[in-house]
């Protein structure tokens, strides 16, 4: 099991390295813009193979590449509705803050749980390396917090499932792992 | 786009296809025979590239997966097969990876990981970047 | 050590050009503005001058050696030449007549035209026209199915390679009357018209880019997007084509050296050499600095937050701090996007060459001492 997961990761990681190849490139229709062509999509030859990487049926990576852009979408495990539910809210969170994220898509591609957009104005200002470790610990620290979840939700709120406050304390508990202080979650359930 | 070279492509599907199964027969005896490395470069061979027939790409990719998951030692198939098929094999690894299937997952993880030690990043971009040659 | 020189001169470069007499260097940090820097002694560099008139990124800087002139292009469309004017860089606009990004730039080996590559999928021919004391932009229109990625002249000033995003590389007549003079001799290539195509490569399946000539002109070098290198011999009805497929990350740019010899560089940040043999067959023989440590990709387990930290760091601050110790022999730690030569127009070999990428450094390497080493090829 650790090992497929580990697998996964460096299958993903070794994609990334090879599709994070990126340049500057302006806009070939429209007059003085410089846009994501792999979200234009308007010129066919500028856009690579998709490549979809699964770990099983639940679990995909879709990775999109064009000159001067890349998109990661993932797809990610969710058990059971409580585990649906605590993803939605957790990656909510996150799509909420995507100018602190800056490669975070504000919405996923349609089918996926989240979507990042990597430009080449990123591979100028920071290092590549860095951005495909970013990556690949986001998805580790997702697996690595939903195994101590499974472990603590007891068989009672197991039972009650979509119980508020114990929600919201899960919620808390997984922010606190990624270093966010509790102001800003009641911000992310409440709407 | 070893094997691509080696037989002019047909442009006739039901072709294709005809010659997919003899290919099949080939694979099937060759396993029983525990020649697995024989097997994978058989099934690589000819692979149809350039159609655009999905028809004629599924029956290879049944083909190739056959041989695909019978390795066992997956350091000894690539020490035996020549660089010249790395290309395509991680062509057909990434469409291994795609199905979702779950062994056909894993063990198409297990070479993706030895594969690209082996043949480096570059073998990634030839996949990434040939649109015309797919699989 | 074949490096002699590396200077870190903005947070990312686009593209560089020398003086005649190598003293000073054009470059764009990754925006509007030309940089002119004069070298006053072993990393120390001086800025002279700041040219402003474009208002997008510039894509090309190439500097004449015989009469001193700039040429700039930008993604603003236009182009300007640049002359030095007592003391002052003047530009002259040149009206290209696109309507998308101008990418690349270079003077033909007279300095009477020059050749850009633009994002309309078109290549403009600009030659100075003496009674109007403008330079005017002939087009060629035909052919180019994307972005022109790199063009290259022939030693012979007529003949211009170009590169496209649609994956091929061409070779086109620029016979403009009036500017060029025909050659008596019969199947010179002045016999061509402007704008004809006289060879196109279909090698790659990938973006084309960084095409160059051999110093002789017999052979022509290109790299496509899928890792691979091409090399042509015999440029005309039939030419002999090689395609190279390296393992590493793909290139954006070469240089022959020698008629047997070409540098690539690009994404994997370590210059290749790549050698013909005795019987003509291209490979890659080696980096030029050492190869980089294979990267520790087992380090999986160190924490989310860390990450955090890494991703906002300022790496400008830790890409200078690492130069010494994590990458010995490691001179770019970013894409390097060009490759220019440091010798004499004309000359058979390069023995000095500068690159410079998205790290903001500019390097310069001597071959003198790596002869042995590079082999007979050299």
């Amino acid at each position: 099991m650790a090992n497929s997961l580990r697998l996964y990761l460096a299958c993903i990681k070794n994609t990334l390295e090879a599709a994070m190849c990126l340049q500057n490139f302006p806009c070939q229709e429209v007059e003085r813009h410089n846009k994501p062509e792999v979200e234009l999509k308007t010129s066919p030859e500028l856009l690579l193979n998709p490549l979809l990487i699964c770990r099983n049926e639940a679990e995909k990576c879709l990775i999109e590449t064009s000159i001067n852009s890349l998109r990661i979408s993932l797809k990610v495990k969710q058990a059971d509705e409580l585990e649906n539910i605590l993803t939605k809210k957790f990656l909510r969170f996150l799509s909420m803050r995507a100018e602190a994220f800056q490669v975070l898509r504000r919405k996923p591609v349609q089918g996926y749980d989240i979507s990042f957009l990597i430009t080449n104005y990123h591979c100028e200002e920071m290092q590549k390396q860095k951005l495909i470790d970013f990556i690949i610990q986001f998805m580790e620290a997702r697996y690595r917090e939903r195994n101590k979840r499974l472990e603590g939700v007891s068989e009672h709120q197991r039972t009650t499932r979509c119980d508020r406050v114990s929600e919201t304390v899960h919620v808390k508990q997984h922010l606190r792992y990624y270093n966010v202080t509790p102001h800003c979650i009641n911000h992310s359930l409440v709407g | 786009m070893a094997g691509a070279a080696a037989y002019a492509e047909a442009d006739n599907a039901e072709e294709i296809i005809a010659r997919i199964e003899t290919k099949s027969q080939k694979i099937e005896s060759l396993l029983k025979q525990y020649k697995h490395v024989e097997a994978l470069k058989t099934a690589l061979e000819g692979s149809p590239l350039k159609t655009l027939d999905e028809r004629c790409k599924s029956a290879n990719w049944i083909v190739v997966r056959k041989a695909i998951m019978a390795i066992k030692d997956i350091d000894g198939m690539l020490n035996a097969l020549n660089a010249e098929y790395y290309d395509i094999l991680m062509k057909y690894l990434y469409r291994g990876l795609s199905t979702g299937d779950e062994p056909t997952c894993e063990q198409c993880l297990m070479i993706h990981e030895k594969l690209t030690a082996r043949a480096g990043f570059g073998c990634i971009l030839r996949c990434l970047g040939d649109t015309t040659n797919t699989v | 050590m074949a490096v002699v020189d590396v200077h870190r001169f903005a947070e990312s470069i686009t593209c560089h050009a020398w003086s005649p007499d190598h003293s000073m260097v054009a470059l764009c940090p990754n925006n509007t503005e030309v940089h002119i820097y004069k070298s006053l002694s072993q990393d120390q560099w001086e800025r002279l001058h700041v040219l402003q008139k474009h208002d997008q990124i510039v894509s090309g800087i190439d500097w004449s050696s015989k009469s001193n002139k700039i040429v700039s292009v930008s993604h603003d469309r236009n182009s300007y030449v640049w002359s030095l004017e007592g003391g002052e860089w003047v530009p002259t606009l040149v009206i290209l007549r696109l309507n998308r990004a101008a990418l690349c730039v270079q003077w033909s080996p007279k300095e009477n035209k020059f050749a850009v590559g633009s994002g309309a999928k078109t290549v403009c021919i600009c030659y100075y026209e003496q009674e109007n004391n403008w330079w005017v932009s002939k087009l060629i229109r035909k052919r180019h199915e994307s972005s022109v990625t790199s063009v290259a002249w022939h030693p012979n000033n007529i003949l211009l390679a170009t590169t496209s995003t649609d994956g091929k590389c061409r070779v086109f007549s620029t016979f403009i009357k009036g500017v060029d003079t025909k050659d008596s001799k019969a199947g010179s290539p002045a016999e061509t018209k402007f704008g004809e195509q006289i060879l196109q490569l279909d090698l790659s399946y990938s973006w084309a880019f960084g095409v160059k000539w051999s110093p002789s002109g017999n052979t022509l070098a290109y790299v496509g997007h899928s890792s691979m290198i091409y090399f042509v011999d015999d440029v005309g009805p039939s030419p002999l084509a090689q395609s190279v497929a390296f393992r590493d990350l793909p290139l954006r740019d070469v240089l022959f050296i020698s008629e047997k010899m070409v540098i690539g560089v690009g994404y994997d940040s370590n210059p290749m050499v790549f050698a013909a043999d005795d019987t003509g067959i291209w490979s890659f023989i080696r980096y030029i600095g050492e190869k980089k440590a294979a990267s520790s990709n087992s380090s999986y387990s160190s924490q989310f937050s860390e990450a955090f930290g890494k991703f906002y760091g300022s790496q400008s601050k830790s890409a200078t701090a690492n130069d010494a110790s994590e990458s010995r022999g490691r001179v770019h730690d970013n894409c390097i996007n060009s490759i220019v030569p440091l010798s004499k127009a004309g000359s058979p070999k390069v023995m000095r060459f500068s690159t410079s990428g998205l790290d903001g450094k500019v390097a310069i390497w001597d071959l003198e001492n790596m002869e042995q080493e590079l082999g007979n090829q050299f």
